[in-house]
């Protein structure tokens, strides 16, 4: 069995790299793809403390987790896709029309 | 006295009456004037309106008069304070005298003021007038007693500036308004003294109403310091007092306050507004009664300094209405003084409120004729007020002067006349308070010689009005008016004439104001003939001096006046008051404090209120550059954040 450790080590990878992924991308895309990548950083955390403790309603969890991310993507999709009916565009420049 | 209180006692017959006395005039102004704005056919229906419903409220005060009255009816208003109607004979007297005397004033102005086209707005107006004086009048409450107080003040605006399109009339109207202002905040003052005087002794229960007022001034005098208060609360009300009832220094308003309509200022000076501050004194007399004698001693002073005072400045005017108005001034001193009168001897108090609102009474009657009757000769030549352009006026509208006529024998107390009763026994009882206390002797001196004055000044106008030839071509063709302006001057002429014979029944009537009080029983003064007679001679001399100079010229007043010099110039200039109140305290001192306030209130507090504006405008100019509208940077924000939160929470060991 693969210690917990590594796969709490890959878990706070994944998160970083979904972190530094929002704070710096400069399209749509790319920032739901990071959301993604943190979401599931989040999801293998649960599954393994769920499996350490040998209780299956972490795991549970993690499928209600992942069905939500899904509706969140195609909600985000949606989203940059009506940006770029606007726009011809889906950078997140192009998303300045909130401020002042 | 019975005491109601709540909704049962307004059912009551007669506190409903006495409400309904104040509030009907009132009524009858909301109705009158948009009805006259938005029917024009109403207009001329509003003169016989307005008549009526004051007509009502006559009846009604005759009713309480009738019934015999005498109650104290109160419902919860404020907190601490109450509304609602205090009715002895001195109301009942006042509301009579107010709502008859306004009444025939109102028959009156239906003829003259009947061409003017917004004469609805002037019905309107001078029933809400009334209302304010009759509800002055049958006030239970000082605060109420105020806000009625307030609404004579505003009518009284309204009315002298009614002709607003001419100047003199609107600078009139501020006048009026402004000077008695003066008056009111010293009367406010005054009521705060009461208020916090009466505190300690009432509690929280109604420490303004007039019924505690008279019923606790003796506890409040038991106080430490209580004298002194009351004292001070009286010099304060005798203010406001002195700025309604046009006492000296604040009586300037009233000869301006001629450029209104003639029967407005019958309306001021007989029955609804100079009354009031007689009233005022009259009312809460328990406060002078236990004050320091410096308060009492004021009274008195004030009213006889006035009473002779005015009668020196009526001697030159030669405005038929402005000599009327300074004899106003001068007969209120002589109220005031009367009351001054017992409050310097206590034990004539019994008498002296009497006295002085007898003379109140009387005085409504021949100054209401004697201003109906020059309103009479202003309707018949055209608005001249000169009375050097009359002249022999007599023959040209004989009910006219003749009404004049006997409105003259009464103001200078000539003897089968009300005024020789009223007046004279002013007069007498000085004489008799001087016997007791030497104080006094200023006093009737300068009384006696305001009834010199009086006569000297009255006889003057009328000679040069009745007697003569006509100096002008007004004056020609002048006749007398139409029968409703001739009715109300008979029935005040047969007023002035007989009200004389009411004189002890009157007396009589007013003594039981204090019946079961501390002050209840009546002095009954004599004094030597020679000295009673005094005042009557001095008619005689004065109508005699004034037939030789206005009569029959056999000398020249002018000669006089130019003989006597700065002496003529002074009085003319109405001792410089006018200039002394106008270019030196309005203009020097008023005006610099005003630029000071200003100053201070354009710079330092809109300073305040603006720059915390601006600091927040050129705040957020800053900080909203924060909000760039990229998500990104929002986010950084919410990571750096709840970085720095659980770092704190870790150096303060929450984890």
């Amino acid at each position: 069995m693969i210690p917990m450790i590594y796969v709490l080590f890959i878990s706070l990878l994944m998160f970083t790299v979904g972190l530094y992924g929002i704070l710096t991308v400069k399209g749509g895309v790319r920032l739901l793809i990071s959301i993604e990548i943190l979401v599931n950083s989040a999801n293998l955390n649960i599954v393994a403390w769920a499996t350490m403790h040998s209780d299956p309603s972490g795991i549970l969890f993690v499928l209600i987790s992942i069905a939500i991310a899904a509706a969140e993507s195609a909600v985000g999709f949606a989203i940059l896709i009506a940006l770029y009916r606007q726009t011809k565009n889906v950078g997140l420049k192009s998303l300045k029309e909130l401020r002042w | 006295m019975i005491s109601y209180s709540g909704l049962n006692g307004f059912l009551e017959p007669q506190v409903f009456a006495a409400v309904m006395i104040f509030l009907l005039p009132i009524i009858i102004f909301m109705f009158v004037l948009p009805l006259g704005k938005k029917f024009h056919g109403f207009r001329k229906y509003s003169g016989i309106v307005v008549t009526t419903g004051i007509f009502i409220s006559f009846l009604l005060a005759y009713y309480l008069y009738y019934t015999n009255a005498n109650l104290y009816f109160y419902s919860a208003w404020f907190n601490n304070f109450t509304w609602g109607v205090y009715i002895d004979p001195l109301s009942i007297a006042m509301a009579m005298m107010v709502s008859g005397v306004s009444f025939l004033i109102h028959m009156f102005a239906i003829g003259y003021i009947g061409k003017d086209p917004n004469k609805h707005v002037y019905f309107a107006e001078t029933s809400l007038f009334t209302g304010g004086m009759l509800g002055v009048v049958l006030s239970s409450n000082m605060v109420m007693f105020f806000l009625f107080w307030e609404l004579v003040g505003l009518c009284s605006y309204l009315l002298i500036g009614f002709w607003w399109y001419k100047p003199n009339a609107a600078s009139a109207a501020k006048k009026a308004f402004i000077v008695t202002r003066v008056g009111d905040v010293l009367l406010i003052l005054g009521l705060a003294v009461l208020y916090w005087s009466f505190l300690p002794v009432v509690g929280n229960n109604d420490p303004l109403s007039i019924y505690n007022i008279i019923h606790y001034a003796l506890n409040v005098a038991q106080l430490p310091n209580g004298q002194f208060n009351l004292a001070l609360a009286g010099a304060l009300v005798l203010g406001g007092a002195a700025g309604k009832s046009a006492q000296f220094p604040l009586h300037v308003w009233i000869p301006d306050a001629m450029e209104g309509p003639t029967t407005v200022s019958a309306l001021i000076h007989a029955a609804t507004m100079v009354t009031a501050g007689i009233y005022l004194v009259a009312r809460i007399y328990p406060v002078y009664v236990y004050a320091l004698p410096w308060a009492d001693y004021l009274v008195l002073y004030i009213g006889a300094f006035t009473a002779f005072l005015a009668g020196t400045m009526g001697l030159v005017m030669n405005d038929i209405k402005r000599i009327l108005a300074y004899s106003t001034i001068s007969q209120l001193g002589y109220m005031l003084a009367a009351l001054g009168l017992g409050f310097v001897m206590v034990n004539t108090i019994g008498n002296t409120i009497g006295i002085s609102i007898y003379h109140l009474i009387v005085h409504a009657f021949l100054k209401a004729l004697l201003f109906l009757s020059a309103g009479a000769i202003l309707y018949a030549l055209l608005d001249t007020r000169d009375i050097r352009k009359m002249g022999g006026l007599w023959k040209k509208m004989p009910i006219t002067i003749t009404a004049m006529f006997i409105g003259a024998l009464t103001l200078v107390g000539f003897p089968p006349t009300a005024g020789y009763f009223s007046k004279d026994e002013i007069i007498s009882l000085a004489y008799f308070v001087y016997n007791q206390n030497p104080y006094v002797l200023y006093a009737w001196i300068l009384l006696v010689i305001g009834a010199f004055l009086t006569t000297l000044y009255t006889f003057r106008m009328f000679f040069t009005v009745a007697l003569g030839k006509p100096k002008s071509y007004a004056a020609e063709h002048a006749k007398d008016p139409p029968w409703v302006m001739i009715v109300p001057m008979i029935i005040l002429s047969i007023l002035a004439l007989i009200f004389g014979i009411f004189q002890s029944g009157f007396y009589n009537y007013f003594s039981s104001m204090f019946t079961g009080t501390k002050y209840a029983g009546t002095v009954s003064f004599s004094i030597p003939l020679y000295i009673e007679i005094i005042p009557f001679l001095l008619v005689l001399l004065g109508i005699y001096i004034a037939w030789v100079f206005y009569g029959s010229h056999r000398l020249s007043a002018e000669k006089v006046a130019n003989g006597s010099g700065a002496l003529y110039k002074i009085v003319k200039a109405k001792y410089y008051l006018d200039f002394l109140f106008t270019n030196i305290i309005a203009e020097r001192i008023i005006v610099f404090i005003a630029i000071v306030v200003s100053l201070f209130d354009k710079y330092f507090i809109d300073g305040i209120v603006n720059g915390l504006g601006l600091m927040a405008k050129y705040g957020s100019m800053a900080f909203r550059k924060a909000q760039t509208g990229i998500v990104q940077n929002y986010a950084v924000m919410v990571i750096i954040g709840l970085l720095v939160f659980l770092i704190i929470g870790k150096i303060l060991g929450v984890f």
